[in-house]
């Protein structure tokens, strides 16, 4: 506790007012020699006692009045991280007011009273001594020097666009902004940054126009996504270090929201302390946060997800997304509408959602080309929160999925292996599609479909011993191995170059498999190509039954095909499996199904840019019964499309500020040489020729750059600042065309470019309002100097070093008028104990009666003695 | 009753009050200042007043008690207007057909003795005490003066009076006599008295209670500052004596009223040392009612006593205070 007119205090000999004035009174005490001293005394010892008390208690008032009034003058003030706490502080001088009265009346002793003196005095000089060290340590805490550089990070994520009121959070941050702006020295600078996904600086480094940075403030949005705290205040410790000042304050308007603090990672907040600590003086973090409303209105959608990850044309594919009530109240939406790019936009109906309820709303969208589409979910209400009622999500639509079926048991006397279920289930004979379209239209729309959209899965056939390098170079995205017993050297190396530059395999082996071989098959990098090694196969005997497990099914694709009431895998029935000894050292290997005896059926691992799976079972009937389900069908396809992926390009994103993906060079699957790529890095200057920059629009038209490096297969995109939920489109130098040709999702743009749509969705979080805990802050406070300011006055005062914290005058005043009321009532009431004015009156001598009577009588007798 | 106008008026029956002027510088006549000038004057105005006062008082008073013992038959006197009628020898009457009135001897039995209280609470000298001689007077002085003039009215009445003054003792024990000579003797030792000691009234009233003869009057000067209950016993054992009782009860107005209102330092005048230092206000209602309740017990004990309390008020000139007495026994007389 400090003082604001310490000086006010030498007031405090004012106490002694009423002390001197007693002390003065006794010391004039008129010596009276009197007689009727019984009465007295008796009066004396009935009334000694009270009346000391009474007079104790009257002088203490008046003390304890004149004491609060003094301390109330001066301005008491409590640091909001008092040294001393100002409920010692002030009791402690009300206390010796207390002490120096109630000596001064009830002292047996002159020297008693005293050293009561002496003691009250000594407190309040120690009290008085305590507030001013306070003061300078409070002064040298919150010092900053007179000019600073103070960087304002404003919190621009999505739910600061909440609105209450008509006037949204990020508004009212900025009218903060204003505040501080206003308040800040003539010679101090500033710098302003709005804190999303990623920071944006608004001026390179804290300049001091005012008018400047009050425009720029009012034509502010918020860039959405969760604030990065971190970045934010790592990319404002930039900001300042180019600032001219020592002295540096950061200062973040904030709604609390928890999301992008990070408070649970200490590394991160240790690095910002590293950080804040590069700068000459440390900077205080100072927070501001706006008072968030308790109750709002508010939908999010969210989530967007497919049913399938690889989508052709030949059959509809459901398009999921997920409404969530994140308020505090009911909303009713008219529905969700899903806008395709290239015109479709439906509209499906949602009912009412409770607060704290999800709601799953789906569509279900047969494409007809293939190419990449940009789909819109947006639920349709006027909540409080609108950016989050929408989401977006790019599907590519591949046009076929190429598959080379090596059949390894050509010379199978029954010709009805395993080859032929697995081409049959890819690619039937008879239109599929039509057959999956008629619920969606006419007949004669379908027929139409049907011929546009031919199967997706387009399978070549050939015998394990026929199979060339050549053959590797077409377009194949999957190659399944069936029942193949061993390949030649070339041709496995092939083959492993194709997964790892991102081809599907799916290995099947029987009977003649050659444990050697597979458990030796190497990838260009020289690790396993199988996820697991084969052991030995194993025959069930014909009394027991082995199973197919639908328990535990790790598998992302095998989960459909396995969910129950839709499967019958559970009837499999097995005669003969591998066993699998999965690689427990390769952690990219995982079990994605098992036998029902426990062993493992499905296992599978990403090599290279590709996906190796490995079952334990043959396709073939003699092995299993599993060729005969009805999941087998769906399970081959899933299965081969899920090895597919892989090669599919990233399109979906959620708000981050660096996305870096790669993609092939072309859709004809050629391997780049690695010569070819050496030469030409060696030819040329490497950055030209490594780094080009490419143009990518972000959803509000703004142009902003990513980089695409070549490198010997694969380009690697590098974009930074994918901060605004919605589509981004990114524009292709014109040099890659060539390479680009045909690439599946990258599309001709209307200007002739190459284009690739990409989408950023929300952070959920951000739909959410969950404030930021005491106890998290008390975390980050324990590596940056960190102040909450719990009102503006606070804020600004920490910024512009004045002592945070409020004064406590008010208080003193009303205990003082408490006080003075307090005196008024005991001073009345003893009054009224004592009769003053009242008292009993002595009737001793009616003498004035009798005075008169007498004068009438001698009146009368003298006028008796005249007569004669 | 105007002093003044009544001063030119000097009185033949006084000559003693002449002295006075330089009475307080000799100290053989120093007596005769109690005999203050003006308030003999003023009382001398009143000489019928005060004589057929006194005679009220004194045979009047006794007669009753006693008839035929004390008043001898002298001579037969023509009647005038102003005699009693009471007086008329109606048997006279009926023999001559005019009015005598019976002329007693002019002797008297009574015997009065005054007690004068000394104790160190007399001294007490208030500021709003009635001045004397442009003097204000302590209780004592009063007392003093109250003592002088019944003693002067009493022995020009040819009355018997005897003087004790006492303080926790008796100090002077003068019996009861009636001539000049003896009042002199009596207003010297009124005038010698000093205060001092305590007040322990009780113990000695029942001392002088059986030094004094029966049946005599009793004249208490004091202000009775004494526990309540052991002084009415003491007053009973006056009675019981047959004694007539007169209480002259002084106090002086700020022992009544208790005016202080500052700080003050309270010293007792009698031996016992104490001091208090107070403030005043803060005892006020309490000390007045414990004098009031003293006053009301004193006053409601000699009703029951049949003595006749007259409170003294130092405030009230004495003089005026021993006529407006003595004015009150007339009237209780008739």
């Amino acid at each position: 506790m400090t003082f604001l007119n310490s000086f006010i205090l030498a007031g405090l000999v004012a106490v002694s007012i009423p002390i001197i004035i007693h002390l003065f009174n006794r010391r004039k005490a008129k010596v009276i020699e009197w007689g009727a001293m019984q009465f007295l005394l008796d009066s004396l010892i009935h009334r000694k006692r009270r009346v000391l008390i009474e007079e104790a208690i009257l002088m203490a008032l008046r003390c304890l009045l004149l004491a609060a009034l003094v301390l109330a003058i001066a301005r008491p003030f409590s640091p909001v991280q008092p040294g001393i706490s100002w409920l010692l502080m002030l009791p402690l001088v009300l206390l010796s007011a207390v002490l120096l009265a109630v000596s001064t009346i009830l002292a047996r002793s002159r020297r008693w009273r005293w050293f009561l003196y002496t003691a009250g005095g000594l407190v309040v000089v120690a009290v008085l001594l305590a507030t001013q060290a306070e003061r300078v340590l409070q002064l040298e805490k919150w010092k900053g020097g007179a000019e600073q550089d103070i960087a304002i990070i404003i919190d621009g994520s999505d739910s600061m666009r909440l609105e209450i009121g008509g006037l949204s959070n990020f508004k009212r941050a900025i009218a903060k902004a204003h505040l501080l702006i206003d308040s800040l020295g003539e010679e101090d600078h500033v710098t302003i940054v709005v804190a999303g996904s990623t920071p944006h600086v608004m001026t390179l480094q804290p300049v001091s126009a005012r008018s400047d940075i009050i425009e720029k403030l009012d034509e502010l949005e918020p860039v959405g996504g969760v604030m990065q705290v971190v970045d934010a205040t790592v990319a404002a410790v930039n900001s300042l270090s180019r600032g001219d000042h020592a002295a540096k304050k950061i200062v973040i308007l904030s709604d609390r929201h928890k999301f992008g603090w990070e408070t649970d990672n200490l590394q991160r907040w240790q690095f910002v302390s590293s950080v804040l600590d590069k700068l000459p003086t440390p900077p205080r973090l100072v927070t501001r946060f706006l008072e968030v409303p308790r109750t709002f209105r508010n939908l999010s959608i969210r989530n967007a997800q497919l049913s399938r990850t690889l989508i052709g044309r030949d059959r509809p594919v459901t398009i999921g997304v997920t409404v969530e009530n994140t308020g505090s109240e009911e909303v009713e939406p008219e529905g969700v509408e899903f806008r395709i790019a290239g015109g479709l936009t439906t509209t499906v109906p949602v009912g009412p959602v409770q607060p704290g309820e999800s709601v799953e709303v789906e569509l279900r969208h047969q494409f007809e080309k293939a190419g990449t589409y940009a789909v819109t979910a947006r639920v349709i209400t006027n909540d409080d929160l609108r950016v989050d009622d929408e989401t977006h999500h790019v599907i590519q639509v591949v046009p076929s999925l190429p598959v080379l079926l090596v059949d390894g048991n050509t010379g199978s006397v029954e010709g009805f292996g395993g080859t032929m279920f697995l081409q049959l289930a890819l690619a039937p004979p008879f239109d599929l599609s039509s057959a999956a379209n008629e619920n969606e239209g006419e007949p004669g729309e379908a027929e139409i479909a049907a011929e546009q959209n031919p199967a997706l899965v387009q399978v070549d056939v050939v015998s394990a011993p026929d199979l060339s390098e050549d053959d590797l170079l077409m377009d194949y995205r999957v190659v399944i191995l069936a029942d193949v017993p061993r390949l030649g050297a070339p041709v496995a190396d092939a083959l492993g170059r194709f997964v790892a530059a991102g081809g599907g395999l799916w290995v099947a082996p029987g009977r003649r498999a050659e444990v050697e071989f597979y458990n030796q098959w190497k990838l260009p990098d020289g690790r396993s190509v199988l996820p697991a090694q084969l052991v030995e196969r194993k025959t069930v005997e014909a009394d027991r039954q082995v199973g197919i497990s639908t328990e535990n099914v790790n598998h992302v694709a095998m989960q459909k095909v396995a969910a129950k009431g839709h499967s019958d895998l559970a009837s499999a029935s097995v005669a003969a499996y591998w066993e699998l000894k999965v690689n427990v050292d390769d952690a990219r290997s995982s079990i994605g199904m098992l036998l029902a005896n426990g062993a493992p059926m499905l296992v599978e691992k990403d090599a290279g840019y590709g996906r190796v799976a490995l079952t334990s079972l043959s396709v073939d009937i003699a092995d299993s019964n599993l060729p005969t389900l009805f999941s087998f069908l769906p399970l081959v396809h899933e299965l081969t499309y899920h090895l597919a992926a892989p090669d599919l390009v990233p399109l979906n994103y959620a708000q981050r500020s660096v996305v870096r993906f790669d993609m092939p060079h072309n859709e004809t699957g050629e391997i780049p040489k690695q010569e070819s790529a050496g030469e030409m890095s060696e030819e040329q200057d490497p950055e030209e020729t490594d780094r080009l920059v490419a143009d990518l629009v972000a959803p509000d038209g703004t142009l902003q750059q990513g980089t695409v490096e070549v490198q010997q297969d694969r380009l690697v995109v590098t974009l930074v600042g994918m901060d605004q939920p919605g589509i981004y489109h990114l524009h292709f130098p014109e040099s890659l065309e060539g390479d680009l040709v045909g690439l599946g999702p990258v599309t001709r743009s209307t200007d002739g470019g190459q284009s690739l749509p990409l989408s950023v969705t929300r952070a959920p979080e951000e739909s959410r309002l969950e404030l930021l805990s005491d106890t998290d802050q008390a975390s980050i406070g324990q590596n940056v100097d960190y102040f909450a300011a719990g009102n503006d006055a606070e804020m600004i005062a920490a910024v512009v070093d004045e002592v945070p914290g409020h004064e406590l005058w008010k208080y003193l005043a009303v205990a003082a008028l408490l006080i003075l009321l307090a005196e008024c009532f005991v001073t009345h009431w003893i009054t009224r104990q004592r009769k003053v004015g009242a008292e009993e009156k002595v009737e001793f001598v009616s003498e004035g009666e009798r005075l008169s009577s007498f004068r009438e009588r001698a009146q009368q007798m003298l006028e008796t003695v005249r007569t004669p | 009753m105007d002093g003044r106008t009544l001063s030119g008026h000097s009185h033949e029956a006084l000559p003693m009050a002449q002295g006075h002027g330089n009475g307080s510088g000799n100290g053989k006549l120093a007596y005769l200042r109690l005999l203050n000038q003006d308030a003999l004057t003023r009382i001398s105005r009143l000489e019928f007043l005060a004589r057929s006062v006194m005679e009220g008082f004194i045979s009047g008073r006794h007669e009753s008690p006693y008839k035929g013992a004390s008043v001898e038959f002298a001579e037969h006197r023509q009647y005038v207007p102003g005699d009693d009628i009471r007086d008329l020898d109606w048997r006279v009457y009926g023999k001559t057909d005019r009015y005598y009135v019976k002329q007693y001897k002019e002797e008297t039995n009574l015997r009065a003795t005054i007690l004068l209280d000394g104790s160190g609470s007399m001294n007490y000298s208030g500021e709003r005490a009635s001045p004397v001689n442009g003097e204000i007077p302590n209780k004592l002085e009063y007392a003093r003066y109250l003592a002088a003039t019944l003693t002067y009215l009493l022995v020009n009445q040819q009355d018997a009076v005897g003087l004790v003054t006492h303080d926790t003792e008796i100090r002077d024990f003068i019996p009861a006599r009636s001539n000049a000579r003896h009042m002199r003797v009596l207003l010297q030792h009124i005038e010698a008295l000093e205060s001092k000691g305590d007040t322990s009234l009780a113990a000695v009233y029942h001392d002088i209670a059986e030094r004094v003869p029966r049946r005599g009057m009793v004249i208490i000067i004091s202000d009775l500052f004494d526990e309540v209950e052991p002084l009415m016993e003491a007053l009973h054992h006056f009675r019981y004596r047959k004694h007539e009782v007169v209480v002259l009860h002084v106090m002086a107005d700020e022992e009544l009223t208790f005016p202080f209102d500052s700080w003050s330092d309270f010293r007792d005048l009698e031996e016992s040392g104490i001091q208090e230092e107070l403030d005043p206000l803060t005892i006020r209602a309490e000390y007045l009612s414990r004098v009031s309740a003293f006053v009301n017990r004193v006053e409601m004990g000699c009703g029951e006593l049949e003595i006749d309390y007259v409170p003294m008020n130092t405030k009230i000139p004495f003089e005026i205070a021993i006529s407006g007495f003595l004015a009150a026994r007339r009237g209780q007389q008739k």
